[in-house]
């Protein structure tokens, strides 16, 4: 259908009052809400989120077509609601105890919204404890912890830890990230997840979601 | 010949007797040396006799820690303008000018923090002609800064704004060319013009913009942060005859790696950045608070028993 596309199109170029207006626009012509969603404003962010891993567009790029699909999806919300559309799932972020850096979580927090995922952001210098709690809260089945220094990346064990202790750790996939985490610390650690950047960790917890 | 002799052999490209070595800041002075260096903080409620004794002191801790340590360049931080204006005066006058000193004078968007990172992002989108005065406003304030900073005896520059994740940089390269790029060059063009030094810093992948970086003029690229895949190898075949290099061993591995990695982070750094000159042995960050001391001590060995040419 064209007005997708069209929304899809203004949504890379990150066009908040054109993707209102044809959202709109195209829930005036009658069609489902589910289908604007995903065939145009989450088709949008699928393609802004390929570039992105393919170093063709940058973060001010992802950011502002962000803020475009949260004006359509604002229009959308009360249509999806009584048409009885869900959420692809539940995932709770933050940045771990210790460390005040954000803008990687925040980047990752977006990319999942632009799958069609609930990201609950707990912020930075978050504990285990509450890490686990509103997992719990939320019935989520993804935590992302973020650290960016060497010095804090060690409490992201002490995360994957609580849950193990709570005995809660098979219902969550724990994803880690930031600058300074690789591979080989994710497996040293038991965490079932690292990617390297914003838009591969919002695949990875799609594929977690949806399996 | 001297440190400042040295550091500016480097900087201009030459082959000096040895590849000189600083930091953009020494974090470690308390654990090694016993004490930290002099914070503005610490001056306050000081009569102005007690503050002039207590920057004197400082400039000589200075001079004694940086000696010890065998830095060319000697950065100065953590005080006013006015005491660092002193400080200057002071190492200068102590040491007949045996040192090349530094501080910081850029004046460029750095990528912003969390908070403020929507809001840039969005004005650029919303507003670029108002971004684009406040550039101008904050590379006309840092020129008129390194100009007085200039005139006290601080005769070069690191530009610490960060421009680059370790994936790529935050703005594209057509946004730093046209937020970034002229005020970088401008202000580097005015330290240029009376006659100091700049030393451009940033973290992170800078390949991606690596020429554009190159265009401003700088004397030196400081980081090649190996932890963002940047290869000094790389870096000395694309650029090395127009800039000189400082930088790309390993922070990380000198805070969680093995000592091997240290070394070989060492060996790449020197074994590629050396040959021919224009090149300043250091760390991709600093040494932070925290790092291990034996650690950078290895990294200062292995300088010492590597430096010559």
């Amino acid at each position: 259908m064209a007005i997708l596309e069209e929304i899809s199109t203004y949504l890379q170029n990150g066009r908040s009052p054109k993707v209102k207006e044809l959202v709109q626009q195209a829930i005036d012509e009658g069609i489902d809400p589910a289908k604007i969603l995903n065939e145009g404003l989450l088709s949008g962010m699928d393609v802004i989120g390929e570039k992105f891993k393919n170093n063709e567009v940058f973060v001010p790029e992802v950011l502002i077509a962000a803020r475009a699909m949260n004006a359509g999806v604002g229009i959308l919300k009360p249509y999806l609601v009584s048409a009885g559309v869900e959420s692809k799932g539940t995932a709770v972020i933050g940045t771990v105890k210790g460390d005040l850096h954000d803008i990687g979580k925040n980047l990752v927090k977006m990319m999942m919204e632009g799958k069609g995922l609930t990201v609950i952001d707990l912020g930075v210098d978050v504990s285990a404890e509450q890490f686990y709690n509103a997992a719990m809260e939320n019935n989520a089945q993804i935590v992302c912890c973020s650290a960016l220094l060497t010095t804090t990346m060690s409490e992201m064990k002490n995360v994957v830890d609580y849950f193990t202790e709570k005995g809660q750790r098979d219902k969550v996939k724990i994803m880690v990230g930031g600058a300074p985490v690789t591979q080989n610390f994710c497996d040293s650690i038991g965490a079932d997840c690292y990617t390297a950047d914003a838009a591969s960790a919002a695949d990875a917890a799609l594929a977690f979601c949806v399996a | 010949m001297t440190h400042r002799e040295r550091a500016v052999m480097a900087l201009t490209l030459q082959q000096p007797d040895y590849v000189p070595t600083f930091e953009l800041e020494y974090q470690l002075a308390d654990k090694v040396f016993g004490k930290d260096f002099l914070t503005e903080e610490q001056l306050k409620g000081l009569s102005p006799k007690e503050t002039e004794k207590a920057v004197k002191e400082n400039a000589e801790y200075m001079v004694h820690v940086y000696s010890e340590l065998g830095y060319s360049i000697l950065p100065l931080h953590y005080l006013s303008e006015e005491h660092m204006k002193e400080t200057a005066r002071y190492i200068n006058r102590m040491t007949n000018n045996e040192f090349l000193l530094t501080a910081h004078g850029d004046g460029t968007f750095a990528i912003p923090d969390g908070d403020g990172m929507l809001d840039f992002v969005y004005r650029i989108a919303d507003d670029p002609d108002g971004v684009k005065e406040e550039a101008r406003k904050m590379a006309d304030s840092a020129i008129e800064h390194n100009k007085r900073l200039r005139e006290a005896g601080i005769d070069s520059f690191i530009l610490c704004s960060d421009y680059c994740f370790n994936n790529g940089p935050f703005l594209s390269p057509a946004m730093f060319e046209e937020f970034i790029q002229p005020y970088l060059a401008e202000i580097i063009a005015a330290i240029r013009a009376d006659g100091a030094y700049a030393i451009k810093h940033t973290d992170g992948n800078i390949m991606p913009i690596l020429d554009q970086l190159v265009e401003c003029r700088p004397h030196a690229l400081h980081s090649l942060d190996p932890m963002a895949g940047v290869d000094i190898k790389e870096v000395k075949a694309r650029v090395g005859n127009q800039v000189a290099l400082c930088g790309n061993v390993h922070c990380a591995h000198l805070q969680t790696g093995t000592d091997e990695e240290v070394l070989e982070s060492c060996r790449y750094a020197m074994e590629n950045g050396k040959p021919g000159g224009g090149y300043i042995f250091c760390t991709s960050n600093v040494p932070f608070r925290g790092m291990p001391v034996e650690r950078y001590q290895m990294v200062l060995d292995f300088w010492r028993a590597n430096r010559n040419y």
